[in-house]
């Protein structure tokens, strides 16, 4: 009998540690769950054609993110139907210039798309921390009229 | 007493169970902490995002409540006008590891410099924000000259968005206070770039366009028309009194041209005597509506920039017109003018103590072989430009053989005349009468 009980105690205790174990899994994946979003619905970019599926990695962050990457946001609201596209210009502690309706980034000509015609220039704008200079092409919801957009509305890169 | 074995190794068991389930519990505890407190942080930066100040610092205050000891967590819920706040970010940067005493000490200077005190910055506040708060600092001791350029920030330590934020407001209101157009102009861009939906986003892009060596009269308009109009006044005085302190970096000529815009936008019924009188002598307006304003307003400002008007288009019956809205004295003195300027003797007669200082005279008439030349004006150098009728030895000349430049007129004699008999009549007064001889 003896060897049985130690059997069961030993059971017992391993079983507590696996529940442990994935309670502590379950903690460590709570802070970091990842957002999935519907692909259809965006009007904001012109080149996305609808009829394709159009697919967004929402693993992307912003450390991963380069210039030219076409990258989906949420607007003002906690909508995920409110979503709108751009092109990433300038990354967080780049330094953004407007100078005739040109934009540089770190002095390089960005030229993925134009900037608003009625944009001034602008001398020198060093995007903050956890955030990232968005233009799209119509402007109705991207930087020019939002200011950066924070991280924390980054819902992905779009994969094309 | 002898152990027993089996409820030894039980216990033992039990005890390193226990550890573990405390171990796990606490791990447990922190995530979920975390998770409570990034959802929070979450919120925050939404309600931020959306403006929703209320909601954000409800957000803020349970995010810190979840992970006090940690300084992305309590930053937010941090208040740093609060003036207990000095000390608990003191004591929180003694808690936190280094990476985030950077930014505690960063918040904390912050929160000073917003308070007007002085600032505390040890070398270890390093980063974006610490160069921009010591760039406020500089700021801040500025009097005169112009605004310094932005630091160069380190590129992997950019600033939070709420001190360079602020850093930009501040530098406005430093080239504001300096008066340095170019500064203003410059800063008030950038911020609108960082925020475009800043509250005074309107005001912002008005002084860009108004500051903007390129900007032009329409872009000014459209941008004063924005705004209602008690914030349109105000910053459109604002501007004219900021363009007029600096007449240095825009030429005379575009500044007095783009105050002259602001001016056209202010509501006429707001507009103040002087800015009245500017409105009236800029631009190419036509004389009767200038007129008209005056006479409506009846300020004494703007009355005298109307007749002042008048007078240089020599329109001297809305001179006239106007006299009677002015005090005794300058009204006397303005129909005093209009007769001079028209050679209205009877008026002149009646209105001048000496009559004589300004009724025409003829100057200098000399006789040549075959023409007569003479000036005609006041004492005062006042031109007549009504026809003036000539006789030489009784006969009256023709119109078209008086030729008139400006005072000098000059008209044909018999040739190789000795001496002639002149005769002028202005305004049908004989003004001379007398021998000229060669």
């Amino acid at each position: 009998m003896a060897p049985m009980n130690l059997i069961k105690q030993i059971g017992s205790v391993l079983g507590t540690v696996l529940l442990l174990l994935i309670l502590w899994g379950v903690a460590r994946w709570l802070p970091s769950l990842k957002r999935v979003i519907p692909a259809s619905g965006y009007d904001d970019m012109s080149q996305i054609d609808k009829d394709e599926t159009t697919g967004v990695d929402g693993t992307v962050t912003l450390a991963h993110l380069r210039h030219g990457d076409v990258i989906a946001f949420r607007t003002d609201v906690e909508d995920d139907e409110n979503i709108a596209f751009g092109y990433v210009a300038a990354l967080p502690g780049e330094t953004l210039r407007i100078s005739d309706g040109t934009l540089a980034v770190n002095d390089k000509p960005f030229t993925d798309t134009d900037i608003p015609q009625n944009m001034g220039d602008v001398p020198a704008l060093t995007i903050p921390r956890d955030h990232v200079y968005v233009l799209s092409e119509r402007h109705q919801f991207d930087s020019t009229a939002y200011g950066p957009i924070p991280g924390r509305f980054l819902l992905g890169r779009v994969k094309e | 007493m002898a152990f027993d074995t089996s409820k030894l190794t039980t216990i033992g068991m039990f005890a390193g169970a226990g550890t573990l389930f405390l171990i796990a519990g606490l791990t447990t505890w922190g995530g979920v902490n975390r998770f409570f407190a990034g959802q929070a942080l979450g919120e925050h930066a939404t309600a931020m995002f959306v403006g929703d100040v209320g909601e954000a610092r409800q957000a803020a205050r349970s995010a810190a409540g979840w992970l006090g000891d940690d300084a992305r967590a309590v930053l937010p819920a941090t208040d740093p006008t609060d003036l207990d706040s000095d000390d608990r970010l003191r004591i929180l940067s003694s808690r936190v590891p280094g990476i985030q005493r950077r930014d505690v000490l960063a918040a904390r200077n912050f929160g000073r410099a917003i308070l007007g005190q002085e600032l505390d910055i040890p070398d270890q506040m390093s980063g974006g924000d610490g160069e921009l708060i010591r760039h406020l600092a500089e700021l801040a001791e500025l009097t005169t000259g112009s605004l310094p350029d932005l630091p160069e920030l380190p590129r992997h330590q950019a600033p939070s968005i709420d001190v360079l934020h602020y850093t930009l407001e501040q530098r406005l209101a430093t080239a504001w206070r300096i008066a340095d157009s170019v500064g203003v102009r410059n800063a008030a861009a950038t911020l609108l770039a960082l925020d475009p939906r800043h509250p005074a986003q309107d005001e912002l892009a008005l002084i860009s366009v108004t500051l903007d060596r390129t900007g032009n009269s329409a872009m000014i308009t459209m941008n004063a028309k924005k705004l209602d109009e008690a914030r349109r006044v105000n910053a459109i005085r604002g501007l004219i009194s900021l363009l007029e302190k600096d007449s240095e970096s825009l030429g005379h000529s575009d500044r007095d041209e783009r105050i002259a815009k602001l001016i056209n936008q202010i509501p006429a019924n707001q507009r103040s005597g002087e800015e009245m009188a500017r409105w009236m002598s800029s631009g190419n307006r036509k004389l009767e509506d200038v007129v008209a304003a005056a006479e409506r307003d009846g300020s004494e400002t703007v009355v005298i920039a109307a007749i002042n008007r008048a007078f240089e288009r020599e329109r001297y019956d809305l001179a006239k017109k106007l006299a009677p809205k002015l005090p005794k004295d300058k009204r006397r003195a303005v129909e005093l003018a209009v007769a001079e300027y028209t050679w209205d003797t009877a008026t002149l007669k009646q209105l001048a103590a000496k009559p004589e200082e300004y009724l025409p005279t003829i100057i200098n008439p000399s006789l040549s072989f075959d023409y007569l030349c003479f000036h005609v004006s006041s004492p005062s150098g006042a031109i007549p430009r009504q026809d003036v009728y000539v006789k030489v030895n009784g006969e009256h000349v023709a119109a078209h053989q008086v030729r008139r430049f400006a005072s000098l007129i000059k008209v044909p004699t018999s040739p190789g005349a000795k001496s002639v008999d002149l005769e002028v009549t202005l305004n049908e007064d004989v003004i001379f009468s007398g021998r000229v001889e060669r």
